[in-house]
């Protein structure tokens, strides 16, 4: 909210400055977020003289002006009497807003260029002349700012109101807090007297139909007014505080909205149907066309004032355009009311509307203030439009308030805050926000005021209690120890450990958005599979954003665009995160963790010790090896062909804990890549991360160390190339021959002395005896059954 | 015949061979021109029984000392031939870089966030979690902010249905904890949070940190105290804190701490905004109509609550000034933390 400092003093004798009291109100809990100058707005105005001034080709009473800021020449077209050559004025430029709400832009004037405006006083707000420009003596030096010249300066502090002050969104509201947390003294607002009687209720009359949505429905029927400007004074009030003003009705309402918070409407009398007012539900379908010139729909859930036809106005939000006041107003009836805040809040997101209206009484206007509004309203109204205001007024009060009673505690008080105040304190506290406060036997029974909606609990009141001594004052201890923290779970900590190994080998941790383009779908062909599954937000703030991910790789190839067109072709990076796989009769999702990665580009950096080489598919298994390894997973297996539909079948593995696929590793297949405007070969990798932890065994068993030395064989035999190494590998591991220890494979060979169509692979045996040392025919007989059994099982051949 | 004059010069011609030798092998060809079997020195040597008895003792003394004398140059002439070849390996340029073992790196949010919560586990909290997909019921209605409540507007949400929306704030951890557990209880929740908004201070996803304690005779002073020890630890000794009341619906008394800024060590600046203060943190005790909406009894329970923004954190300690380059990934952005 925008609060006028000077506006403010009227109410409080503040001693405190603008920027004191924007201090004072931070830290007692009203964040003011700045203090700034009003006339910020037209801080772009300079003064300029007319070089020249040329009638406008097309138009009589326009001409056009060269004018100078003494460093260079604009072009504007004006049709203000005074305009000459000579003259030093105001010129705004383009991006400036006038207090007319007019926002400048270079613009064409009847076929010519005008590229910015020169300036009224009353554009500038600084009078409320209008008939010509505003004329500077020759002293003041061209291209000066207008606000400094005419010293324009009106501090304005932009209060963030928390929801539950609602109080606090008027001047009079603010001054009762500032009063409050300085030392000053309130001004006491007594509304005027006005004519009381029964003649209002031959004219019209109110009904509430819904008493549980509106509270109290005041009004007041002024007669014979004449709609014109308002004064100066006013229309400057309402700029500064970001309105614009309209006529002297409307902007009455406006006024008394923004100094007491009790929001007004003012009604062309003469168009109410029947000259009276309803307060009911909309009926289904029911229309309305409201002053923003929007026609909406209406339905039972919304309140709305009507008269003996038709809703004249959406209760609380906004008038009807059919029967506002407008120049040809003559008699004005005028409304103060107290609505339900819920059922204002949810007409207002219902209609995707809201208003300096709507805002107030979503958050409590003071049902006590109801009068006070109505009656300064009614007597401003009959000031500045003339007019009589009828006898009598309208108080439909089906819901009186009633104060509330709450028993506070010292001892509670004490306790909570680690102080030790008398309950002379407390009370003296609680009086600076007018808390009525009474001895009770124990406990203090205090009555919040009927405008503080927020104070219904004792904890509400150690609150008011905490901020006007001083959060600072209070004291600072440390809590016991009493309990221990547990430390992080098994999950946890493998995820941390994850983290470290795979950065260990070199993969950067990425963190991408949970949400995604739906189009991943048909990006990766998950057409018939159940990924393709999402879930969607209702209301995203892109396509591009709008489901929830099932599989962390389209993020990962999101990162991979970016980084390959901004000059990072080589990228080995992981995500670990959640996604999101929807439950058939369930609310909520479950929600899984995964690990992805993605590698491409080269192998390692540019090095004159190496050659470069691109990544491939080995360097993707060796990075899952490893990581397996560090983590002590065991009984994971890499199966051939990952069965994904974005991968290539013949470059890509399943990763498999038994029967159960718990992920996939490979190259992403060309068509893939062709959307993505990406070159290959990009491998990527993801599995369930929880399900990989289940594998982890946590378990370490010493082995002694070998005390006897091992003696090495190695085998080269040829096989047909389709014969997977892996299977002679796991063959000869599987042998169970006596001391044999380990096999590796050390070389896969293709090429001269092996024919085309074979291969020769080459293992390194192991053999070793625990309690001696083996001797050489011992594993020369040993190496030779071993041979025999690989040969024969594979029919393969010795190279 | 040899005379001390002829020794001398023999000496002297000896020893600048050795020292002009530039190798083993020069050396070695001095060795034996002066000390071998038929060196000239060896010669002389040899020769002394021939000379007339009252030359002999002279000569054979100045002989056997100029003897000493080049042995002991090559010693140390091939010392230093040692050195040279050590200190110089024909084809290594020390200069060259390195072999390159490159090391990947955590997202800064990662670092930071476990940074900050190994503050929290020092001082006795345990890490609890819970959905991202969460229920209306646990994001806002169990935490005092009832359906039409004004103090929506303060999170803007993203829904999937009217009861199913992403968590605004990491808050509702606290309720599915309290639910599941009795208290006392002093629990840290981070994770990812989901807001509808995106500019250069926004991301609609970020990550907070919650913390939770609850036990009979928490105080406010307990918050202040926990809240202090934490910024001081994160943001360094030196660190001044203030504590504002401010608003939020599920805690009261409701509490902002700010820390003096970072940037400018309180004098004002652009990050602050002149004014010398940094907002850091929410925080508040238990709102009672929370405890009830777990089963604690508000009369025998007192807790606080606090949640932090991580990436604000982070911004502030690597001065970082667009929020957006956390999600952007790209290379030249991450490794630099």
């Amino acid at each position: 909210m925008l609060v006028p400092y000077n506006w403010l003093r009227e109410w409080v004798d503040l001693k405190e400055g603008p920027e004191e009291l924007a201090q004072r109100l931070t830290l007692t809990g009203l964040e003011v977020e700045g203090v700034f100058n009003a006339y910020e707005e037209v801080a772009p105005v300079t003064v300029v003289r007319v070089v020249s001034v040329a009638p406008h080709p097309h138009a009589e009473k326009l001409k056009i002006c060269q004018v100078s800021d003494g460093e260079r020449d604009y072009q504007v077209v004006c049709g203000a009497p005074n305009v000459r050559e000579g003259l030093k004025t105001a010129f705004a430029p383009p991006g400036t807003v006038l207090f007319t709400g007019e926002k400048i832009s270079e613009a064409e004037i009847r076929g010519v260029r005008s590229e910015g405006v020169l300036c009224s006083p009353y554009e500038l707000g600084v009078e409320a002349r209008k008939d010509g420009l505003i004329e500077f003596s020759d002293e003041v030096s061209l291209g000066r700012k207008v606000i400094e010249v005419l010293g324009l300066y009106e501090p304005v502090l932009e209060v963030a109101v928390t929801p539950n002050r609602g109080d606090c969104l008027s001047i009079y509201g603010l001054a009762r807090e500032a009063a409050a947390v300085t030392e000053s003294v309130l001004r006491p607002f007594s509304p005027p007297t006005l004519p009381l009687g029964e003649e209002i209720f031959s004219e019209t009359s109110v009904v509430i139909e819904v008493p549980e949505l509106c509270f109290r429905y005041a009004g007041r029927l002024i007669k014979g007014v004449r709609v014109s400007e308002s004064p100066f004074e006013i229309q400057k009030r309402l700029w500064f505080c970001g309105l614009r003003p309209i006529n002297n009705v409307v902007d009455v309402t406006n006024y008394v909205l923004l100094l007491l918070g009790q929001p007004l409407h003012a009604f062309d009398f003469d168009l109410l149907e029947g000259r009276r007012i309803i307060v009911r539900r909309a009926r289904p379908g029911e229309k309305i066309l409201t002053l923003d010139g929007v026609e909406r729909t209406l339905d039972e859930s919304i309140m709305v004032i009507a008269d003996a036809s038709r809703p004249v106005a959406v209760a609380g939000i906004m008038g009807g355009e059919e029967t506002a006041v407008s120049d040809k107003t003559k008699n004005v009836f005028l409304e103060s009311a107290w609505f339900n805040p819920s059922s204002i809040r949810r007409s207002s997101q219902r209609l995707k509307l809201s208003s300096e209206s709507s805002y107030r009484f979503e958050r409590g206007v003071d049902p006590e203030g109801v009068i006070k509004g109505l009656e300064l309203a009614a007597s401003l109204i009959q000031e500045l439009a003339g007019g009589e205001i009828v006898p009598g007024r309208v108080d439909e009060y089906p819901r009186p308030y009633v104060s509330r009673e709450i028993r506070l505690s010292p001892k509670r008080v004490n306790l909570y805050l680690k102080v030790d105040l008398p309950e002379e304190k407390l009370t003296d506290l609680l009086e600076k926000v007018e808390v009525k406060v009474e001895r009770g036997v124990e406990d203090l029974i205090c009555v919040p005021p009927s405008y503080r909606h927020d104070l219904t609990l004792p904890e509400d009141l150690i609150e008011e209690i905490a901020r006007l001594y001083g959060y600072d004052k209070l004291p600072v201890a440390v809590p016991r120890a009493e309990i221990v923290g547990r430390p992080p779970r098994l999950f946890d900590r493998l995820l941390r450990r994850a983290r470290e190994i795979l950065t260990a080998l070199g993969l950067f941790e990425v963190i991408n958005y949970s949400f995604i383009s739906p189009r991943f779908v048909s990006l990766l062909g998950l057409e018939d599979d159940p990924r393709a599954r999402t879930l969607s937000l209702a209301n995203p703030l892109s396509e591009e954003q709008s489901v929830m991910r099932t599989t962390l790789i389209p993020g990962l190839l999101q990162t991979a665009r970016v980084n390959v067109f901004r000059e990072v072709p080589d990228l080995k990076i992981f995500e670990i995160g959640r996604v999101f796989w929807p439950r058939e009769g369930e609310p909520l999702p479950e929600e899984r963790h995964f690990l992805a990665g993605l590698l491409c580009g080269r192998a390692h950096p540019p090095s004159c010790h190496q050659r470069p080489r691109l990544l491939d598919f080995y360097d993707l298994k060796g990075v899952l090896e490893s990581l397996f390894q560090a983590l002590g997973v065991r009984g994971l297996c890499f199966e051939p062909g990952a069965g994904e539909p974005f991968l290539l079948p013949a470059l890509s593995v399943a990763l498999k804990a038994g029967e159960e696929k718990i992920g996939f590793a490979g190259a992403l297949r060309d068509d893939v890549l062709e959307k993505l405007d990406l070159t290959g070969p990009i491998f990527v990798f993801e599995l369930d991360f929880k399900k990989l932890c289940h594998l982890v065994e946590t378990k370490k068993t010493y082995q002694p160390l070998p005390k006897f030395p091992a003696t090495f064989r190695d085998l080269a035999l040829v096989v047909p190339e389709e014969l997977p190494a892996g299977d002679v590998l796991a063959f000869a591991r599987k042998l169970s021959f006596p001391h044999l220890e380990d096999v590796q494979l050390i070389d896969v060979y293709r090429g001269k002395g092996v024919p085309a169509g074979e291969k020769s692979l080459t293992l390194r045996f192991v053999y070793r005896a625990k309690e001696r040392t083996l001797r050489d025919e011992e594993v020369n007989d040993l190496h030779q059954q071993v041979t025999e059994a690989i040969l024969s099982h594979f029919k393969a051949r010795l190279r | 015949m040899v005379d001390e004059k002829s020794l001398e010069e023999l000496k002297k011609k000896a020893l600048s061979e050795i020292k002009e030798a530039e190798d083993e092998k020069g050396l070695e060809a001095a060795r034996v021109k002066f000390l071998g079997r038929k060196g000239e020195l060896t010669k002389i040597l040899k020769s002394i029984a021939q000379l007339p008895p009252e030359l002999k003792p002279v000569i054979g003394r100045l002989a056997n000392q100029i003897k000493k004398e080049l042995e002991a140059a090559l010693k140390e002439a091939q010392q230093e031939l040692k050195k040279k070849k050590e200190s110089r390996l024909p084809g290594f340029d020390l200069t060259l870089p390195g072999r390159p073992y490159t090391l990947g790196k955590l997202h800064p949010i990662t670092q930071v966030m476990t940074e900050l919560c190994e503050i929290f586990l020092r001082m006795g909290f345990s890490i609890a979690t819970g959905p991202e997909v969460e229920l209306d019921y646990y994001n806002f209605e169990a935490l005092n902010i009832p359906p039409d409540h004004p103090a929506r507007d303060m999170q803007a949400t993203f829904y999937l249905t009217d009861k199913v929306l992403l968590r605004t704030h990491t808050s509702p951890i606290q309720i599915r904890t309290m639910e599941r557990e009795r208290p006392p209880l002093r629990i840290i929740a981070p994770g990812k949070v989901y807001r509808c908004d995106s500019d250069v201070t926004h991301t609609p996803m970020f990550h907070q940190i919650e913390g939770l304690m609850v036990d009979r005779d928490v105080s406010f002073a307990d918050l202040k105290g926990i809240l202090s020890v934490f910024a001081r630890e994160i943001f360094g000794e030196e660190t001044r804190v203030r504590f504002r009341p401010s608003y939020f619906p599920f805690t009261e008394p409701s509490v902002e701490m700010d820390i003096s800024c970072v940037i400018c060590g309180g004098e004002g600046c652009r990050v602050c905004g002149q004014t010398g203060w940094l907002e850091i943190l929410g925080a508040g005790m238990v709102h009672p109509n929370v405890f009830r909406a777990v089963g604690y009894d508000p009369e025998q329970w007192v807790g606080f609550a606090f949640g932090l923004g991580v990436e604000r954190i982070t911004m502030l300690k690597f001065g970082i000034d667009d929020i957006r380059l956390f999600y952007e990934n790209h290379l030249r952005f991450l490794e630099q933390f």
